[in-house]
């Protein structure tokens, strides 16, 4: 329980929370204390000493950023001492800092250019001369200019409290003192997640993609989420002359707080690349050429309309992306079962996760779960750190501040969690053995000689989860089919009047989970299947080439047509009779549903040009062109009532609650009664199969494996090609 | 009467023109003579360059925010060579440099808005142009080294 | 006088064990560790008002009683041997010529801390007195006196003696326990304290060579006589190594509340050569600088030198002639401020640096007026205002001298006066 004293500030009485610092307490009061190097949630450092306050009987002036709120302090933030003080610091710091805001790439944002005019003398009084340092690259994403360096040492503290890499630090002593990466010649390899340069104060750290390209005063900024992982983390996409220039943190509202991954942050120009596909494409003699829309939807209604009637409805095959958003997935199932009449009706994904909701019997854990209070947390596979980056630093500081248990069972090592956590290595693939051992007390010898743990171990593990009130169980993609089921029922078999128990599936896409909601659950055609009993495939950008591997090339090449909605021609097109130009998260308005089952907004950040189209009205026109006018209304927003009107879990939610609160977690259904036997028998079944001799991985997954990867968005990114050493995107070669 | 007061007007206008036939005639004849231009006159701009020849301009779209017409487009990059090689003053330098004399209203703000002293307003005012796109000047029309001063104009010592 | 501290630095192979043992070692330990409780010795030297000698001042029995005695974590005592205050050469004698009594010294405060392991953080550039220590350490350790079942009493305690890297600022003690743990040498925010939080998150005590030395002593003869010695507030004597323009320069062993013109003309035989007093630096770099006047009349303890605007500080004297170059002088300081500020905050880091470059423009002839109050303001705006008391130091070391020797100051202003200085 917080305990709330008095405190006295400029003469006036407050009450405040005993212990909180008492930067943050005049934050929250709205008395302003200029600072530098305090930073929301990292460890205070003191070192720009801006926040001096004089608090009474103390000799010195106090940093506020440092100083504990203590019953009957009375504190003056505001004199002719303190701003002379503050003045004072100004002086220090502008002193080698080069004037030249023109040039700097902060300049308009830059906290020390807000201080200075606050705080700074008319004119300097350093008259003597300056040290220059070279500005130079500390990866290919990060530039440092150190002679703009104040040392706030914001940077430093950032990654090594939220993102772990320990990736910066401080070479030279004094006045030489100079911020500098981890590698032998001073630069970085770490993850290039950015949230340095995000930090940043001034214009020290500035973002390769972004340097030079804009001012913040010509860049409109759209609050959106992210098109990456299913963490669902917000972020402003800046925007000049239609142009994607950068993506920022939403500031602190989002549920990823103001940090962003490698992804998030550097990976959104794929929406400017010339590459995207402008105008429909229909092939003609073996070559795709630009046709009108007209010409295009003609086309695919007709070829739809002729092998429904030859081969049945049955015989075509939708695919929707897990990239979608909420309406356009509604949009296609609709599509795909009343306009085609097709159970056919799929996404493609990673990973099956359909077991785990067809059995879940404890609510998903959001990121805020996560963090809020002291918890144990129990990872069971997955790589949080390269797949589901937010997740990641959403670990770190529930270890960090609330002290909570992180437990991790993994077949591999992972890099870049806590030091505090429990490591549990198990053998690979024996992830259904170790859910038994969870579910199933009996059975531990088995599964210690399954899972190479002993069971000593497992007794440890189950122990420590007796010893929770709060688990959140985080279950990555190592986990499948019965043991997906098994992880699902961990609810119903941990959950107790004082341990809420709840689940954090590390899904890979940003919408995986909403495809689920929105009915998008059919089989996946094999591809032995297309040209046997499937004749046409209807692609709403997939690229099942990329995800499934050349097996797909072959059975492309069998279907006898194929339509793809895509942002680019991927290899999927190449085999494409029809290639429809879709429109891309930041050209249209819509929602996403993160891994914790909340709806977030997509927002339209900028105009998309050419002829392109959002890909619900492309289908609403195709249907059309078949004779059939959908139920579907002319926004996205609209879109969104229908939705919530018969989606599941997707009651009364609207565009006015997600904007007021930012995610709005939808309402599971929970499987009340889980008939144990047949679960146990199909658990049992799946680990009798496993593979009791497979070696121990001991070397941890390299620094890039999921964050490093290409993908069909992300190689059209020029920094990350460049970066990367990627080869010019082959649609490149094709044209 | 009315006759007389006619010719009276007449004889008075006449005194007035006969009055100004001796004094000095004010009417330039243009483009046969020079105009005569004050050092001050906000013409067409020029974007100056130092005493290397590297342009001065860094790039820093303070002119095109301080414009109120919204006529300068810039787009700065980056060139990383050493001062010798390379095109601006600085690594920083605008690629892309253009105004609109559609817009400009020659209010001379970028003027004043420049850190560098990389745009100042020339003496040149011929602007017309046949077609609209011919009004967006380039940086390459507009810097100082590619600009010719009219034969047209003389500035005023 | 009675020498107590240094009774033994004139003694031949005091530092060997067995001459050691002769001249009373080790009675002092055997008495704590038979006779006393841990809460005892504390009280005694609470009793005995000693007073850090590193510099701050602190009173070494209050130190000690604030470690908690219910924390199950271990607990570490910690010797700061990184004498690097310019001026001072102290502790350098006491390891050299009676580095068990050192021992025996940490070896009290262990057991009334309730530490089993201490730390002897020396400087870098005493690797001589390292490998010394070490030897000693080791002979103490066969003789049964350092190690597990000390004196048969089954008290464990060991010692480690860890080289600093030459920087000046790992004599704070914070940044010092940074650097024991391997980290970079940056001075931690306080509170929380080393008693609470320090060496590896754990209570640590912190405690200066002499400061440790004297501990023995006060164990035989009892706090209340080594409180007499000295005055009211501060406890017993000091060893004050005086320096500069004096004929006889070296470690004396003065009482505290001893009058500073004494130790300069009766100890230190008084100036070189016949010349005038022009000032004297009490305390080391780090305090401010006095006037002839003001040293006549200033007496060697923490209250009066207090109160005369300097301090005691590690009891470095350094005393200065007539034709010393007092703007010199205080640039020779405050380029080492400049050069061993850690960098962290940014009044020391930035101030520093500012200064030093005035008084190079200074020195080279391009002065003004103007420079002068600048470099006042600078001081006043670094003081008080950092993040550990070295830019308190060099803001001491500048703000004090342009005040109180103006006109050495002055000189530089002219073209002239520069070159006549060269």
């Amino acid at each position: 329980m917080t305990e709330w004293v008095k405190i006295t500030i400029d003469g006036k009485s407050y009450s405040a929370p005993r212990g909180r610092y008492l930067l943050e307490v005049c934050e929250e009061l709205g008395i302003y204390v200029p600072n530098f190097c305090y930073y929301y949630k990292l460890p205070p450092q003191a070192a720009c000493r801006m926040c001096l306050v004089r608090i009474e009987n103390i000799r010195k002036l106090q940093t506020a950023c440092t100083v504990r709120v203590q019953d009957g302090m009375v504190v003056t933030t505001n004199s002719d001492e303190i701003i002379g003080a503050r003045q004072g610091m100004v002086d220090f710091i502008l002193a080698n800092h080069p004037l030249d805001c023109p040039m700097c790439d902060k300049g308009g944002e830059c906290e020390l250019q807000y201080m200075s005019l606050t705080y700074g003398n008319l004119f300097g009084r350093y008259m003597e001369t300056k040290e220059h340092r070279d500005e130079y690259q500390l990866s290919p994403f990060i530039w440092l200019d150190p002679q703009r360096c104040i040392l706030c040492y914001r940077c430093i503290r950032v990654c090594d409290e939220w993102v772990g890499d320990h990736a910066l630090g401080v070479l030279g002593r004094g006045a030489h003192s100079e911020i500098i990466g981890n590698k032998r010649d001073g630069t970085l390899e770490c993850e290039n997640c950015g949230n340095c340069v995000e930090v940043c104060p001034v214009g020290a750290l500035t973002s390769a993609n972004f340097r030079f390209r804009a001012r913040p005063w010509d860049i409109e900024d759209t609050i959106t989420t992210c098109t990456y992982c299913a963490d669902g983390c917000q972020l402003k996409l800046s925007v000049r002359d239609g142009k994607v220039v950068r993506a920022w943190a939403k500031d602190m509202t989002g549920i990823n707080m103001e940090f962003l991954c490698l992804k998030g942050r550097y990976g959104n120009e794929f929406v400017n690349s010339p590459d995207r596909v402008h105008a429909p494409l229909i092939r003609r003699q073996g070559r795709l050429e630009q046709a009108s829309w007209d010409e295009a939807i003609g086309l695919v209604a007709s070829r739809l309309k002729e092998i429904t009637a030859t081969h049945g409805a049955e015989s075509i095959a939708c695919l929707g992306s897990p990239r979608l958003t909420n309406e356009v997935l509604y949009v296609l199932n609709k599509f795909a079962r009343d306009v085609i009449g097709t159970p056919w009706i799929s996404h493609i994904a990673e990973h099956d996760w359909r077991p785990l909701f067809n059995m879940l019997t404890a609510p998903l854990a959001t990121q805020n779960d996560i963090r809020s209070g002291k918890k144990t947390l129990l990872l069971i596979g997955g790589n949080p750190p390269e797949y589901n980056p937010l997740t990641a630093y959403s670990l770190r500081y529930a270890v960090r501040e609330n002290g909570s248990r992180l437990i991790i069972v993994n077949a591999r090592p992972l890099l870049r969690l806590p030091e505090e956590s429990e490591f549990f290595h198990i053998r690979p693939g024996s992830e259904p053995a170790l859910l038994l051992a969870l579910l199933d007390e009996s059975q531990l010898n088995l599964v210690a000689e399954i899972t190479n743990l002993s069971v000593e171990r497992l007794g440890a593990l189950r122990r420590a989860l007796e010893e929770s009130e709060d688990l959140v169980v985080l279950i990555g993609p190592e986990v499948s089919g019965a043991a997906l089921e098994a992880a699902g029922a961990l609810g119903a078999r941990w959950a107790t009047e004082r341990r809420r128990v709840r689940l954090l599936p590390l899904m890979r896409f940003n919408n995986s989970l909403g495809a689920l909601d929105m009915g998008l659950t059919g089989d996946l055609p094999a591809p032995e299947d297309i040209g046997a009993h499937i004749k046409a495939l209807y692609l709403v950008g997939v690229d099942p080439i990329r995800t499934y591997g050349d097996r797909w090339r072959e059975a492309l090449a069998r279907a006898e047509f194929v339509v793809v909605h895509e942002l680019f021609t991927t290899e999927t097109a190449e085999y494409a009779h029809v290639v429809l130009p879709a429109m891309s998260f930041a050209e249209i308005d819509g929602t996403f549903t993160n891994n914790a089952g909340q709806v977030q907004r997509v927002r339209r950040a900028l105009e998309s040009g050419g002829e392109r189209r959002p890909d619900w009205v492309i289908l609403r026109l195709v249907a059309k062109g078949m004779g059939v006018e959908m139920d579907v209304r002319g926004s996205a927003m609209a879109m969104l009532k229908d939705l919530a009107e018969r989606v599941p879990g997707y009651e009364g939610i609207t565009y006015e609650q997600i904007d007021a609160e930012g995610a709005v977690q939808t309402h599971r259904a929970l499987v009340k009664e889980v008939s144990w036997n047949d679960l146990l028998d199909r658990l049992n079944a799946q680990v009798a199969a496993l593979d009791r001799n497979r070696d121990m991985l001991t070397e941890p997954p390299a620094l890039g494996t999921g964050l490093f990867e290409r993908g069909t968005l992300i190689e059209h990114v020029p920094l990350m090609a460049q970066a990367f050493g990627w080869d010019g995107s082959r649609s490149r070669d094709d044209r | 009467m009315a006759v007389l007061n006619v010719i009276k007007a007449i004889a008075k206008g006449l005194a007035l023109t006969a009055k100004h036939i001796p004094q000095n005639r004010i009417t330039i004849q243009y483009p046969d003579e020079p105009v005569l231009i004050e050092r001050r006159f906000r013409g067409l701009h020029i974007l100056n360059l130092d005493e290397n020849g590297k342009e001065k301009c860094v790039g820093c779209y303070l002119c095109a925010i301080a414009c109120p017409a919204d006529a300068i487009y810039i787009e700065a990059a980056e060139d990383p060579r050493p001062y010798e090689e390379r095109i601006g003053v600085d690594r920083r330098y605008a690629k892309v440099y253009n105004i609109d004399y559609g817009k400009c209203i020659f209010c001379g703000y970028c003027e004043e808005a420049c850190p560098e002293d990389a745009i100042t307003m020339g003496p040149d005012f011929e602007l017309a142009w046949e077609r609209r796109e011919d009004m967006i000047l380039t940086k390459d029309q507009l810097l100082a080294s590619n600009r010719k001063i009219s034969p047209r104009l003389k500035l005023i010592p | 006088m009675e020498r107590i501290i240094s009774a033994r630095f004139d003694i031949p192979n005091a530092d060997q064990l067995d001459v050691y043992l002769e001249h009373g070692g080790y009675r002092a330990l055997k008495k704590v560790l038979t006779e006393m409780t841990p809460e005892q010795v504390i009280e005694e030297v609470k009793k005995s008002a000693l007073r850090g000698c590193g510099g701050a001042g602190f009173p070494t029995g209050m130190k000690w009683g604030f470690v908690p005695k219910d924390s199950p974590k271990p607990k570490y005592l910690v010797c700061n041997a990184d004498e690097s205050e310019p001026g001072t050469f102290k502790d350098r004698q006491i390891m050299e010529k009676d580095p068990h009594g050192l021992i025996e010294g940490i070896l009290i405060g262990a057991y009334a801390i309730g530490a089993h392991l201490a730390f002897i953080y020396i400087r870098g550039e005493y690797w001589y007195l390292k490998e010394k220590l070490e030897r000693v350490i080791d002979e103490a350790r066969q003789g049964g006196y350092v190690g597990r079942n000390i004196l048969g009493t089954g008290f464990d305690c060991d010692i480690i003696v860890h080289p600093g890297a030459g920087a000046y600022i790992c004599g704070e003690e914070t940044a010092l326990l940074e650097s024991l743990e391997g980290k970079r040498g940056y001075p931690r925010l306080k509170p929380p304290f080393p008693a609470s939080v320090g060496l590896y998150g754990c209570p640590t005590v912190i405690n200066n060579v002499e400061t440790l030395a004297w501990v023995p002593h006060i164990i035989l003869r009892g706090g209340e006589w080594f409180h007499r010695l000295g005055t009211e507030k501060s406890g017993g004597h000091r060893l004050y190594s005086l320096s500069g323009h004096v004929v006889r320069p070296g470690v004396y062993e003065r009482p505290l509340g001893y009058p500073l013109k004494r130790l300069i003309y009766e100890d230190g035989g008084g100036i070189r050569d016949g010349k005038r007093l022009k000032a004297v630096v009490p305390g080391g770099a780090s305090s401010p600088i006095l006037t002839a006047e003001e040293a006549e009349s200033a007496t060697l303890d923490y209250e009066p030198l207090a109160a005369l605007g300097t301090m005691m500080g590690s009891g470095a004297v350094i005393v200065m002639d007539e034709d010393t170059d007092i703007v010199r002088t205080t640039y020779s300081f405050i380029k080492f401020f400049a050069h061993e500020s850690c960098g962290w905050c940014v009044p020391c880091r930035e101030g520093t640096r500012w200064m030093v470059k005035i008084f190079e423009r200074l020195l080279r002839g391009g002065g003004t007026e103007r420079d002068l109050e600048m470099l006042v303001t600078l001081s006043d705006n670094m003081f008080g205002r950092t993040h550990c008391p070295l830019g308190d130091a060099a803001a001491w070391a500048v703000g004090p001298a342009v005040k109180k020797f103006r006109a050495d100051f002055e000189r530089y202003l002219t073209r002239r006066g520069a070159v006549a200085a060269d």
